[in-house]
């Protein structure tokens, strides 16, 4: 049987990073006693794969992980069951059977995410207005958006723009999604006040051209890369793969 | 929705390495209502949290503590070099993992004495959570310091630091310490320095500024006595003799960020029969105590399903001793195929039985096996009291290169007593004649599969208190590094040189970790100034500055070599005199005859008792 977990990760547990989460994940399924399938080898593991690794300090409500049980269980009981492993921070949101054996990091084409500012940028504009007028300005109505990528070997030219599918200025982030995800706000000095302005966008993540949202937020704000001017708080919304006809779907949707 | 409030803001904790080390919050983690309990205990392993999260000790009187209702045990660990840059910049003060309250507003801070070059970070400890150094200078608000561990059995160097000292195994006394510390707090009569007077009188509880030190003009100790004629002259080692129903933690905390002892860790037995002579552990857990076997399948099941690890590893000094050690790893081996789980086996001798076992459980071609002479010729083992002859080298390496093995991992100490140039050149000769064996035993090249692997490994002997090397002398660190030489220099002219690799301990390590050893009082005033001067994680070779620690031994005027460079005479007072470790001082003046005088070996404790004194705690080996 065939599982696709979605769920959500916030507090103190975003400072995990993605490699501990994944052993965090290893000891909660076997804690949970579900018939879970394991590799073969002298040391076997459960198998187990995640859509995408989500940065340190990042939150998220749509995360996902496939595995497989040796036995059919009801989805309702694996829901129950993961989450009282869970710690603070990670919720199981939906458990679904799947039938297509494709892996959600082979699916995943897209990504949703919620982008906020921070007070430790004094020098930059974060009023409403001026978010606005960048993002309308240097992607809306521009033609195209090119920044140089670095990798180890070599620098190449990129624009963005084709990568970017939806992106709005929000007056401001949702204010439950801020008291449930980042109730840490006011201490950490994230803008996520009534009169801050928010940014969602939904931007490539197929694996070769995945687009993080730093690399786009900081082409429009902060092209010549200043020092210490810019940094943004993410919060990822949920994650996307083609439905037949070629539309983006929720990857807990897809194949349901 | 109600939420832990961290004490590290988000800007910090993005600019630091593995910022997992200091969220707390890990499953099987116990929190609790503050305003519930009366005493809050901040346990402190003054390491780095990979390394202090690896640590059992802490477990067990973790589990322990926090069984009580009124009492929260919480854990504090050293925040690594990038993070206490920040907390001294902007005046942060460190913190207990669980609450993210700060260490100051604990009625204890526990601090667990594991190894001597850790002693820098206790004061690193103690300067971030703004409690003054000296015990002399807190006030009644201060937490009370209390040390423990094996280290706490020569508490002189690190004594100003610290209010008290447990001496022995925690299970024994720590409730009478915090019933006594409750209580006084309850009915008002609670001040530091009533509290401590009175706690010197519990078993085991050792206050240091209730003592007084006077020394000879040749610098050793002529006499160390109690301030007060209600305050005991010599303390006593406390021994759990209850193991089987001692608390264990059969629901461990599991880390987020990777500890070094990442999997459920079970101690089989406490103590160890074989009495080498150089081993503190092996002299200061006497008696030998077993678990029984149905407390151990107990707890195995439980641990692992209590914590999903995927390994489960055997925690002794020496496993192979565990009496039902087949039956139980029978037992290991059938449950463990079922749930998928490694099992891994430290410390065994090597022989038929334990590398049957070990081809069962692990994958043969990937391993090494271990093999501790700790000396290369037999006389040299004779003098160590390591019951282990070159025929059981032997054997145990022809058995295992049949099984299938190729790598082998030898370790030895050098600066022994009465080691002599053949001494030295006996190790790689021990590894030369392991690899010869290799190829006679496996004489046909097209299946034997490569070359053979020995590593050999020294490490430079520290004398320790309560051992019967304790009295003797260590050596300048260019003499350790002659030492290692004399060894490099061998392996290269040995025939299967090839096959043989060589690594050596850092030799100033290791000189100062002898003066922290046998240290007594003045010690403290070098390590104060060498913390202050920016000396800190000692034990982390990228972080040792040894320019500076000479630098405060000419400070604070303290000879370094009267603490290394000497035999010590039977009549001296040592700084650990005053503890009664339950080991009678004419057995380890006996044992330390034998080992330099007649060179002959003593029989372990299941052959015949050698009278060692710990028959006393009337537990464990001693009962038969």
């Amino acid at each position: 049987m065939d599982i696709r977990v979605r769920f959500s990760k916030y507090g103190p547990i975003k400072y995990v990073g993605h490699l501990d989460l994944l052993r965090y994940f290893q000891k909660a399924l076997r804690r949970s006693g579900l018939p879970i399938s394991f590799s073969k080898g002298f040391s076997p593991h459960p198998v187990m794969s995640f859509a995408s690794p989500l940065g340190v300090g990042i939150t998220s409500e749509g995360e996902y992980m496939d595995f497989s049980l040796e036995e059919d269980v009801p989805c309702d009981e694996i829901q129950t069951r993961l989450n009282a492993q869970m710690a603070e921070g990670v919720e199981i949101i939906s458990v679904t059977e799947r039938h297509d054996t494709k892996k959600a990091m082979a699916e995943l084409k897209a990504a949703s995410y919620l982008i906020f500012f921070k007070e430790k940028n004094p020098d930059m504009d974060t009023d409403y207005d001026f978010i606005k007028g960048q993002i309308d300005e240097k992607i809306k109505n521009a033609d195209s958006l090119v920044v140089t990528k670095k990798t180890k070997k070599r620098e190449r030219q990129v624009d963005l723009l084709p990568l970017v599918y939806e992106i709005d200025v929000l007056d401001r982030f949702p204010a439950d999604k801020r008291e449930h995800y980042l109730p840490d706000w006011e201490y950490n000095g994230f803008l996520l006040s009534d009169n801050d302005p928010a940014v969602y966008m939904k931007v490539c993540a197929a694996s070769s051209d995945n687009l993080k949202p730093e690399l786009l937020m900081n082409a429009v704000f902060n092209p010549e890369g200043k020092e210490d001017y810019f940094t943004i708080g993410v919060h990822r919304l949920d994650m996307y793969g083609e439905d037949v006809y070629g539309e983006l779907i929720s990857l807990e949707k897809k194949d349901a | 929705m109600s939420y832990r409030k961290l004490m590290l803001t988000d800007d910090v904790l993005m600019s630091i390495e593995e910022p997992g080390r200091y969220i707390g919050n890990e499953i099987n983690s116990t929190m609790k209502d503050k305003s519930q309990v009366d005493l809050r205990f901040a346990f402190c392993f003054p390491d780095v949290y990979e390394i202090g999260m690896s640590h059992l000790g802490i477990q067990i009187l973790y589990e322990m503590f926090n069984r009580r209702s009124d009492v929260w045990c919480e854990r504090v660990y050293s925040p690594w070099p990038d993070l206490h840059a920040i907390m001294k910049e902007k005046n942060i003060p460190l913190f207990a993992l669980e609450s993210q309250d700060p260490v100051h507003e604990f009625d204890f801070l526990g601090i667990t004495l594991q190894y001597e070059m850790c002693y820098t970070n206790i004061l690193q400890v103690l300067d971030l959570s703004g409690i003054p150094f000296r015990s002399t200078d807190r006030s009644d608000d201060d937490p009370i310091v209390i040390g423990g561990g094996p280290c706490a059995y020569n508490p002189e160097p690190i004594a100003p630091f610290f209010d008290l000292f447990y001496i022995g195994e925690g299970e024994n006394e720590y409730n009478t310490l915090f019933d006594l510390c409750i209580s006084m707090k309850k009915n008002g009569t609670y001040s530091r320095k009533s509290f401590l007077r009175k706690a010197a009188q519990i078993p085991g509880i050792y206050v240091p500024s209730l003592y007084d030190v006077e020394y000879n003009d040749d610098g050793t100790i002529q006499k160390f006595y109690p301030l007060y004629d209600d305050v005991p002259a010599v303390i006593k080692r406390q021994v759990d003799t209850d193991m089987d129903n001692a608390p264990y933690p059969s629901k461990p905390i599991i880390p987020y960020v990777r500890a070094t002892q990442d999997r459920v860790v079970l101690e089989v037995m406490r103590g160890c029969i074989r009495g080498c002579r150089f081993c503190q552990a092996g002299m200061v857990y006497r008696p030998c105590r077993q678990k029984s076997i149905e407390v151990l399948k107990k707890y195995a099941i439980e641990m692992l399903e209590n914590t999903g690890y995927d390994e489960i590893s055997l925690s002794s000094l020496s496993t192979s001793d565990y009496e039902q050690l087949p039956e139980f790893i029978d037992f290991l081996i059938s449950e463990c195929e079922k749930r998928k789980i490694n099992i891994t086996l430290p410390s065994l001798r090597i022989d038929a039985f334990s590398l049957d076992v070990m081809s069962k459980v692990q994958d043969v071609k990937k391993s090494s096996l271990t093999f501790a002479p700790e000396a290369g010729s037999q006389r040299m083992r004779d003098v160590i009291n390591k019951g282990l002859t070159a025929d059981d080298i032997m054997n145990g390496a022809r058995d295992a290169f049949i099984g299938g093995w190729k790598k082998v991992k030898l370790y030895f100490m050098l600066g022994l007593p009465t080691e002599t140039e053949e001494d030295m050149e006996a190790i790689p000769d021990l590894a030369q004649d392991i690899a010869h064996l290799y190829y006679d035993t496996l004489s046909d090249k097209s299946t034997r599969g490569g070359r053979c692997q020995i590593t050999i490994s020294t490490s430079f002997f520290v004398p320790k208190p309560f051992t019967p090397l304790q009295w003797a002398t260590m050596y300048t660190p260019d003499e350790y590094l002659r030492r290692a030489k004399v060894v490099n220099h061998r392996m290269k002219d040995e025939p299967n040189h090839k096959c043989l690799s060589y690594q050596w301990h850092e030799a100033k390590t290791t000189v100062l970790e002898g003066i922290f050893a046998r240290g007594d009082r003045k010690v403290a005033d070098v390590i104060e100034y060498a913390y202050d001067h920016g000396c800190f994680f000692d034990a982390w070779n990228e972080y040792f500055k040894p320019e500076m620690w000479d630098e405060a031994f000419r400070a604070c005027d303290v000879d370094p070599d009267f603490y290394t460079m000497r035999e010590r005479d039977l009549s001296e007072v040592l700084p650990w005199d005053f503890i009664d470790t339950g080991i009678s001082r004419r057995f380890l003046e006996n044992e330390w005859k034998r080992a330099v005088g007649d060179q002959v070996v003593t029989p372990n404790c299941r052959e015949k008792c050698s009278g060692c004194g710990c028959a006393q705690y009337r537990t464990g080996v001693c009962m038969r």
